[in-house]
């Protein structure tokens, strides 16, 4: 089987459905990038929760895919920087990198990152130019986590990573924080809102930010980055998620509910071509 | 006068996100603390100096919220509504009243162009100091918006160098009142264009940079 984001939906409702019975059976042949992600923020709420099905279905795809257990440890912080690429004559194509703290979005280790995705976008067919501004989008995602942490310890348990192909790139950024809707209701602004679809709206769509009014621009820099291009979005947080399809011109937003999953995942796709397929790992 | 060398802060020449910009006060911070009020005025200039790129969640975190600090000073003294009033009270990076007049310097062309858009869409004004001396700054270039009677009067003063309410309006005369000539200079004040201080019971106001370089 290959797993995207929407499978790991639906897995999570079929764990907590105990609707899975035959783990045996099951193959993992390929998984995106943002299914990961999402992947590793399940397995966190299940560690939590001790549920051991969910636990042994993460096993289960991680003994087929041990780059799973890399990106375990980058969330929990267990391998401190157990950084992992896979690259191409030098060049990073695939990599991610976990967020403990703000300190690790500061610190020189963090620009490398961001410097390797850069340079493997440009060796993927990207002018400098919209690589940069990806990157620069990528960064104000990231940021995201650490200014979303928890308010009185600033820690954060999160994890980011891109993956670049010919023409094609993603990055995804997952964290097992608050979530936007809670995030939201520091900023007495946006006290109103009452479920996390709109409160993602709010953030993405709105801007809206869990400081003032002079906050929140983080959304307004992908938005920027990705004008004119093929690009989807996923947003999701909580029971909300979040669609945004730009292949046919304007982009299409598309609110839904996902099975309830906390802190925030994103992830954003784009290719200078037609084809958005999203590439399996 | 403070000089934050945010090339010698941060070692890097692209300063993105709010987060680096929240760390670059934090070490800033102690120096700042001594501007709380009532203490004198302090110039803090955000040398820019050997930055290739920055972006609006780095300026926010910054200059913006040296600005908004400064502002939030000026209020408590005018008792106006401030700008930062739907901060969040928990928030450890929530705008405290500080007696600060931030400038930036050594803009590079990326650098003004981010700044200048964040400027514009919020209205607000922005000095890029040129040339200074230990304690003044001599020569600044005006960036952002600034309306229009604001600019004439902001023009007024760089020319008299300081002045009152009174003088101001006695040297360029327009057909309002002195209390609208007042009003003007707060709101200058408030934006930390011009600095002030008291001499028997008016206000004395003076422009943060000596003069203004235009373009």
């Amino acid at each position: 089987m290959n797993l995207d984001a929407r499978c790991i939906d639906n897995l999570r409702e079929m764990v907590n459905e105990r609707q899975i019975n035959d783990l045996d059976t099951i193959q993992l042949d390929g998984i995106t990038l943002n299914a990961i992600l999402e992947l590793v923020c399940c397995r966190w709420v299940w560690e939590k929760a001790k549920d051991h099905v969910g636990i042994r279905l993460f096993e289960k795809f991680a003994q087929q895919k041990p780059f799973l257990y890399d990106v375990w440890s980058q969330l929990t912080g267990d391998h401190v920087r157990s950084d992992n690429m896979v690259s191409n004559f030098g060049l990073v194509k695939l990599e991610t990198r976990g967020i403990m703290n703000a300190n690790d979005i500061i610190e020189p280790a963090w620009s490398l990152f961001e410097d390797r995705f850069r340079r493997s976008l440009i060796d993927s067919g990207f002018s400098s130019r919209l690589a940069q501004a990806l990157a620069g989008a990528f960064h104000e995602m990231t940021d995201n986590v650490a200014q979303h942490s928890e308010k009185n310890t600033r820690t954060a348990n999160g994890v980011a990573g891109y993956f670049v192909c010919q023409q094609w790139m993603t990055f995804s950024v997952a964290d097992v924080g608050r979530g936007v809707l809670k995030s939201l209701h520091d900023n007495p602004n946006w006290r109103h809102l009452t479920n996390s679809k709109d409160a993602l709206l709010a953030a993405v769509n709105e801007y809206a930010s869990r400081r003032g009014d002079f906050h929140g621009d983080g959304f307004k820099e992908v938005h920027k980055a990705l004008a004119g291009l093929n690009g989807l979005l996923r947003f999701r947080s909580g029971d909300g998620v979040l669609h945004m399809d730009g292949r046919s011109g304007p982009i299409n937003v598309h609110p839904g509910f996902s099975p309830q999953l906390i802190g925030l995942q994103l992830s954003i796709t784009c290719t200078l071509d037609k084809n958005l397929d999203e590439r399996l790992i | 006068m403070l000089i934050i060398e945010i090339l010698r802060q941060h070692k890097r020449n692209q300063v993105l996100g709010a987060t680096l910009g929240e760390a670059l006060i934090s070490n800033a911070r102690p120096q700042l603390l001594q501007s709380s009020p009532p203490s004198a005025d302090q110039i803090v200039i955000l040398d820019f100096l050997g930055i290739k790129d920055t972006n609006s969640s780095y300026l926010k975190a910054t200059f913006v919220w040296l600005l908004l600090c400064g502002e939030l000073s000026a209020s408590e003294q005018t008792m106006t509504r401030g700008l930062a009033d739907d901060a969040d009270e928990g928030d450890p990076f929530k705008p405290i009243p500080l007696n600060v007049f931030p400038l930036v310097a050594h803009l590079s062309r990326n650098v003004s162009q981010e700044l200048d858009e964040l400027l514009n869409g919020r209205k607000l004004p922005c000095l890029e100091a040129i040339t200074w001396t230990k304690d003044r700054v001599i020569s600044a270039r005006l960036h952002g918006y600034l309306d229009e009677p604001l600019s004439r009067t902001f023009s007024n003063l760089i020319e008299s160098g300081s002045g009152t309410a009174t003088q101001l309006q006695a040297q360029y005369p327009e057909m309002i009142t002195p209390n609208a000539w007042s009003n003007r200079l707060l709101e200058l004040y408030r934006l930390r264009l011009i600095q002030r201080h008291k001499e028997s019971r008016e206000w004395i106001y003076q422009p943060v940079a000596k003069e203004l370089i235009n373009g």
